[in-house]
């Protein structure tokens, strides 16, 4: 169990100097164009892959990281493990500074994608491999600094418990190109945890699963969590792995921290356009709206006329950082849409029957409404409560409200949400 | 009537049938009776060697060739072990081969992956040139480096040592060719860093992980740089002068060159059979395992 705290780091990929006169040229170029789309990303010294990063992460916490692919998700996880190099900041693990210490001296354990079992060894010997370089401190009378590995018996102790743990016990004499995806995923948390490392990194662990094998993993990840405690580092692109592991979650983009909170408040409190619609399945909603303030309210109208009157507790929050009156993103939730009188109208050509819910894709009739922020979605997406009684909505012209409590306001421009 | 229709199908069918099978036995044939040639062509001089040694000299000194086994096998074996004893001792023969081909075999296989693993595994500045360096040493002809090596040897009077013809086998460019290829089809980067992780050193990830998984390359290398070196002629008879040191194919050139009127083709040519026995009965054993080496790294499994 250790602390992490990364401190302002950065990781720069330089690019690939070839003296190639021509190959200079185009990448001038290449940078030209890149900079007229203003991708932060990339600048005159290389790539940047991770800016800025800055987390403490406490003893024992579940932080995980998520985001879309290329959003250096991996890089961080990697500069941790030691796997990458920081080009700049501080990386403390346990209060120690470790930027420049080799990862088998970091005192980590890391679950790969990949499983990365070693396929010439048993999968005793696979969990075995990591104790085999433990050391620790064993005082003898003459020597009281004395310093030993593990003996056999210790080792064996240690590899049986750990596969108890896993319920792979059967297994251990097997190699392993003769288990299955989901076992060898448990033979990898195995090694993983058998040394008790003070950090345990995982790099999309379920990733290479299928869909019902994965959920029920993620189960037992949770339950392993309780089991052990140490400090988890997890990376993901799957929404719901973050939402259902994290005490934390870090939702990352172009290699800058979106947002770190707990799970549920990046769902309710989303800071920016981006974290709001990579959050939540189906995505949410945006919609054109003009943010009034009168005599001390404010009330947010659409280009109909239909106006919603955010909760009080956003009202104050609108205040305390006085917004002024502006065109705003208004971004809704699917399951915050109900079917009321006044609202937008739409006209239903989908609805899914979820169960007992279903989801519903109408087409806005009026075509001002729709933002430009819903990059090719034209339609609605309203999750429908069915109540016991499944209605077809399809063909139906209906008015969708939106529940003035959960209505989120994001600044046209910098994407920021008003409230925070 | 669709009776008839159907026999028509059925007797067409029956006849392209007939056909396809004749077109598949013509091949067949023309293949195997190529392959029993080839085969044949491989086997032959083996053949011929054996014949040989069961001639005396005055038939082989004659000139015709014939086919047919001869009776002088024991008296030339004989002959070997007692008339031309201070020119061929069989045992220190076999050793000195043994020391040199298996020494240089194991040491060139080790080095190659270990320096294959290096290019591989890190990323440093001038890896690609360190590579293309490497390659193109295997442009050089072994001899045009032997006249300097030759001179290194004896001017430092370090001739008829064992160990000058084992150490300079280590920089073997094509064996590393072979190892880096091989690491690359099966070796995953994630499998190193994750040893890593797990707390072990470079050292220890080379020899623990790296090693085992590139056995099949290994054996496969090191059976034919074993070979290669067991019937090595050119560097040992310049390097080794002393009868105590020699090795089997610079006894049995010393055979050949003895006087005139003492040459003994018969002894020369068991000579020549007796080592060549060891290599053969290596190929009959790991030819299994030499095939799926060759073939080791095609499929990723």
């Amino acid at each position: 169990m250790a602390d992490v705290v990364l401190k302002h780091v950065e990781k720069t990929y330089p690019y690939v100097e070839k003296k190639n006169r021509k190959y200079k040229k185009s990448l001038n170029n290449k940078a030209e164009e890149t900079s007229k789309k203003s991708n932060p990303q990339i600048t005159a010294n290389g790539v940047l892959a991770v800016q800025d990063f800055n987390i403490e992460i406490k003893d024992g916490e579940f932080i995980v990281l998520v985001g879309p692919s290329g959003c250096g998700k991996s890089t961080t996880l990697r500069m941790i493990a030691g796997l990458e190099e920081i080009t700049a900041g501080e990386l403390f693990i346990d209060g120690k500074l470790c930027n420049a210490i080799e990862p088998k001296d970091r005192d980590i354990a890391m679950v790969f994608q990949s499983y990365a079992l070693y396929p010439h060894m048993t999968v005793y010997d696979n969990i075995a491999y990591p104790l085999k370089f433990v050391k620790y401190k064993d005082p003898l009378p003459d020597k009281p600094d004395n310093v030993r590995h593990l003996k056999p018996k210790e080792i064996e102790e240690r590899v049986l418990a750990a596969t108890k743990l896993l319920e792979i016990e059967e297994l251990l004499d097997r190699k392993p190109k003769n288990l299955s995806g989901g076992q060898r995923q448990r033979v990898a948390i195995g090694r993983a945890i058998v040394r008790n490392p003070k950090v345990l990194l995982m790099d999309e662990p379920l990733s290479n699963l299928d869909a019902k094998l994965r959920n029920q993993m993620r189960a037992e990840i949770i339950n392993l969590r309780e089991k052990i405690t140490t400090t988890f580092i997890y990376v993901t692109h799957d929404q719901i792995e973050a939402m259902t592991l994290g005490d934390r979650i870090v939702i990352m983009k172009d290699g800058i921290i979106q947002q770190i909170d707990a799970p549920q408040d990046v769902y309710e409190h989303p800071r920016n356009l981006f974290v709001s619609g990579f959050i939540g399945s189906p995505r949410m909603n945006y919609f054109d709206a003009d943010l009034l303030y009168k005599d001390g309210k404010y009330k947010v109208v659409l280009e109909n006329g239909y106006a919603i009157i955010p909760c009080e507790e956003k009202q104050e929050r609108l205040r305390n950082h006085r917004v002024e009156a502006q065109k705003v993103t208004l971004g809704v939730r699917p399951d915050h849409i109900s079917i009321a009188e006044e609202g937008i109208e739409c006209k239903v050509h989908v609805s899914e029957l979820m169960g007992a819910s279903s989801h519903i894709h109408a087409e806005i009739i009026e075509d001002k409404h729709r933002s430009s922020k819903n990059e090719g979605q034209k339609d609605i997406i309203a999750i429908i409560q069915n109540n016991g009684t499944y209605i077809n909505y399809v063909g139906k012209i209906l008015k969708f409200g939106f529940n003035g409590n959960v209505v989120h306001l994001f600044h046209k421009e910098t994407e920021k949400n008003l409230e925070f | 009537m669709n009776k008839a229709i159907g026999n028509k199908v059925i007797t067409d069918f029956k006849k392209e049938n007939r056909k396809a099978i004749t077109k598949f036995v013509i091949l067949k044939t023309l293949s195997y009776i190529f392959l029993c040639f080839v085969a044949v062509m491989c086997i032959f001089f083996f053949y011929l060697l054996l014949v040989n040694t069961t001639k005396d000299n005055n038939a082989l000194q004659g000139g015709k060739l014939s086919l047919t086994l001869s009776e002088f096998f024991n008296q030339n074996l004989r002959n070997l072990f007692t008339k031309f004893k201070t020119d061929f001792d069989a045992l220190k023969g076999f050793r000195a081969s043994f020391v040199i081909a298996f020494g240089s075999a194991l040491l060139t296989c080790y080095f190659s992956a270990l320096t294959a693993y290096g290019i591989y595994a890190y990323d440093f500045k001038g890896k690609k040139l360190m590579e293309v360096f490497i390659l193109a040493i295997m442009m050089i002809p072994t001899q045009l480096a032997s006249v300097g090596f030759f001179q290194l040897a004896s001017q430092y009077s370090l001739k008829n040592r064992w160990w000058l013809l084992i150490l300079p086998s280590i920089a073997a460019p094509s064996i590393f060719f072979y190892m880096i290829q091989y690491l690359r089809a099966t070796l995953p980067k994630d499998l190193i860093e994750s040893s890593r992780i797990d707390g072990s050193n470079e050292f220890m990830t080379f020899n623990r992980i790296v090693i085992p998984i590139m056995k099949p390359a290994i054996a496969v290398q090191m059976i034919f740089s074993f070979v290669g070196s067991w019937n090595n002629l050119y560097m040992p008879s310049l390097l080794l002068s002393d009868t105590n040191k020699k090795t089997l194919p610079v006894m049995i050139n010393a055979l050949q060159h003895t006087s005139w009127g003492n040459i003994d083709l018969g002894c020369v040519y068991m000579a020549i059979f007796l080592s060549i026995l060891p290599v053969i009965i290596v190929y009959l054993f790991l030819s299994k395992f030499i095939i799926k080496g060759v073939t080791a790294g095609s499929i990723k499994g």
